[in-house]
């Protein structure tokens, strides 16, 4: 570079700061009360902020106060959590939630956005007609979507094992073995869940401007680079609500099981919501099991607080 | 550094299309303009230079090399875009270094380079700050700054100014002509305001629906406009159009029309007699050309009803038997509104009014 001249600040322009601000306001509260209209306003969302207030902390504060009494009534501390870190089922259960969302979270995303780039791309045609295909999963009950693949999933009868059998191998009893029952409800949880995060990473590709791509293409980058500096970046917002919501769905399901296995065999499928069902229902535990809702909220929780803080990065405004 | 040629340029878009058989050349370390108004093709062209379109038909040459096929990042260009399409998720600094960084440049050469451009721009200060944080002429700048810092053979500029105030833009157009100068890159830059062009180019391109309609240095263009598409567009006061016909009068020729009877030079009415046999022209002529006195002489008489001071001059808006016509005076004109004057035309233009041609 060989200009060196230096150009000076314009007027209006950089560093200059506002001289004269109007005070700070005092607080929100009196800032709402000040003027009739928001006093109005306060009235008018009061009703819907009560509700949420009773359905989101109710359950959650009777829950608590199931955890601290006994089945019949009597106050029993903290009891039931004590129980629940020597029950080894419950901690068999736990793992098989957490494996779960090892497995499925990460395969979720890969495909979800797998097939936003495919939707998003200039080849992809009528994106509307994709995009209704691609989300019919979304739109099936977890039963139905079990039932369906159990289907699949029959020795004899069943779709997937048709190319084994076609390619001369042993057909696979994908539910009866602890760990093929595993995979086979990994992925159709992948198949369930997957739209989620391909409509969620999909809305995001569609918030990236365009004119950074072909400043980026002019800049020099190719477009595998493009995809690191550019798009990933710009949907990690997107990612992040795609990764929670993905976790949640995928640890808290309880049909697929249902549907599928029925936890077995013996006791290989159990997750957590399976679990806390049949303590609450077929055992009528209901107590007992309050405790293990509270650790599989707080486990949601954790791992929710986790995405945000390490993939939610605030994107600068434009 | 090279020279830009762009040979029988077209591009469609579908059924449109967008520029036509387009032959430009631009030299080595010049600043050429492309100007016209939205739709023209300008930004076409620009993008197909850059490698962001494909030409349906023609060749582009940055220097020695045919670039048709190559991708933009082969092509060594910078590009400043008009929406400035910054890095909102890189902070200014990482903006500018992007180019430096995908071309593997070393960390402490990077560190040097942005820091020269910044400084260079005034933009120091911004460094550390997402664009979202800074405002439109920052950004404008930081766009700029990271055109420059990559050293390219030809800077493409797409209305670079049009975003940013009135006040900003005047100062930053001086700017970009002063570094362009100083590094002695070749320019191509896209602007649909003609005084930007004027201002700013070593050679002005007009364009109207993507066709060429003339290329040459701003005198050129001002002075001599081909057609009367030129003519109209290039001018800060509109030139004034008279539609009438070339005849006959005690054996001089005029240009007569509803309104006045303009004499034509000998030399003028010979060429026109020959490149437009027909004699019906448009004669053009630019409001500082047009003179006046307030003595009642001559039969081009017309009244003044509007008066327009602009600070440094002022124009006189005329009006005769539904002709609108604009004078260019001086700022402390004694005319009033109301006021006759007789006019007198210095120096005009003619226009065939079948193909739109200059007659000269």
């Amino acid at each position: 570079m060989t200009v060196q001249q230096t150009v000076s600040p314009l007027p209006g322009q950089g560093t200059d700061s506002v001289t004269s601000q109007p005070p700070p306001p005092e607080g929100m509260w009196s800032e709402l009360f000040r003027y009739r209209d928001n006093r109005l306003g306060v009235l008018l969302i009061v009703p819907s902020l009560l509700t949420l207030v009773l359905i989101q902390f109710y359950p959650i504060v009777y829950n608590i106060w199931l955890i601290l009494t006994s089945e019949k009534g009597e106050w029993i501390g903290l009891d039931n959590l004590s129980r629940l870190t020597r029950d080894t089922i419950f901690h068999g259960a736990l793992i098989f939630s957490l494996k779960m969302g090892i497995v499925v979270v990460p395969m979720c995303l890969l495909v979800g956005l797998g097939l936003a780039l495919l939707v998003h791309s200039e080849y992809a045609g009528r994106k509307a007609i994709w995009i209704s295909i691609l989300i019919i999963p979304l739109m099936v009950s977890e039963i139905v979507a079990g039932m369906m693949w159990k289907i699949m999933y029959h020795p004899t009868l069943g779709l997937v094992n048709v190319p084994l059998v076609a390619l001369g191998l042993e057909p696979i009893i994908w539910l009866q073995k602890a760990d093929t029952a595993f995979i086979a409800i990994c992925v159709v949880e992948v198949w369930r869940i997957s739209p989620l995060a391909f409509l969620l990473l999909y809305a995001g590709l569609n918030q990236v401007p365009r004119d950074i791509y072909e400043a980026a293409a002019v800049d020099g980058a190719t477009r595998w680079r493009a995809f690191w500096d550019m798009t990933l970046p710009y949907i990690r917002p997107m990612f992040a609500i795609a990764t929670i919501l993905v976790f949640v769905w995928s640890t808290r399901t309880i049909g697929t099981i249902a549907a599928t296995t029925q936890g077995g065999p013996g006791r290989a499928t159990w997750n957590l919501s399976w679990y806390i069902y049949g303590m609450s229902f077929q055992r009528l535990k209901p107590h007992y099991a309050s405790a293990a809702v509270l650790v599989m909220l707080l486990m949601t929780y954790i791992a929710g607080t986790l995405f945000v803080r390490y993939l939610w990065v605030e994107r600068s405004s434009r | 550094m090279a020279e830009v040629r762009i040979e029988g340029l077209t591009k469609y878009f579908g059924d449109t299309c967008a520029v036509n058989q387009l032959n430009l050349l631009v030299r080595d370390g010049d600043l050429v303009v492309l100007l016209g108004p939205s739709g023209c093709g300008k930004t076409t062209t620009m993008r197909c230079v850059a490698g962001l379109e494909r030409p349906t038909y023609g060749d582009i040459y940055i220097g020695d090399r045919r670039v048709n096929d190559l991708e933009p990042r082969e092509r060594d260009v910078a590009l400043v875009f008009q929406s400035y399409a910054l890095y909102p998720h890189f902070t200014a600094f990482d903006n500018i270094a992007y180019p430096l960084r995908l071309r593997k440049t070393p960390k402490d050469e990077i560190e040097r380079r942005v820091r020269d451009v910044a400084e260079m721009l005034g933009i120091t200060h911004t460094l550390e700050r997402p664009p979202g944080l800074c405002s439109g002429g920052e950004q404008q700048r930081i766009a700029l700054g990271r055109a420059i810092v990559r050293e390219p053979v030809v800077f493409l500029m797409d209305e670079p100014l049009s975003n940013i105030d009135a006040l900003l833009r005047v100062y930053m157009r001086a700017e970009i002509k002063r570094l362009q100068h100083e590094l002695g890159t070749t320019m191509i830059y896209v602007t649909h305001d003609q005084v930007e062009g004027m201002t700013m180019a070593d050679q002005i391109a007009v364009m109207n629906q993507g066709t060429l309609q003339q290329l040459g240095t701003p005198s050129e263009i001002y002075d001599l406009p081909a057609n009367n598409f030129v003519a109209r567009f290039v001018g800060s006061t509109p030139m004034n159009f008279i539609p009438g016909a070339l005849q006959k009068e005690n054996g001089k020729t005029v240009h007569k029309s509803d309104q006045f009877v303009i004499p034509v030079s000998a030399e003028m009415a010979d060429r026109a007699a020959e490149l437009c046999p027909s004699g019906i022209c448009t004669l053009g002529v630019r409001p500082e050309e047009i003179r006046y006195t307030m003595e009642d002489e001559g039969s081009n008489q017309a009244k003044v009803f509007l008066l327009e001071p602009l600070g440094s001059e002022t124009i006189l808006d005329i009006e005769k038997e539904g002709l609108l016509l604009k004078v260019k005076d001086v700022a402390s004109t004694q005319v009033r509104v109301g006021d006759v004057l007789s006019l007198s035309f210095n120096r005009f233009h003619l226009f065939d009014d079948e193909t739109g041609t200059a007659i000269r």
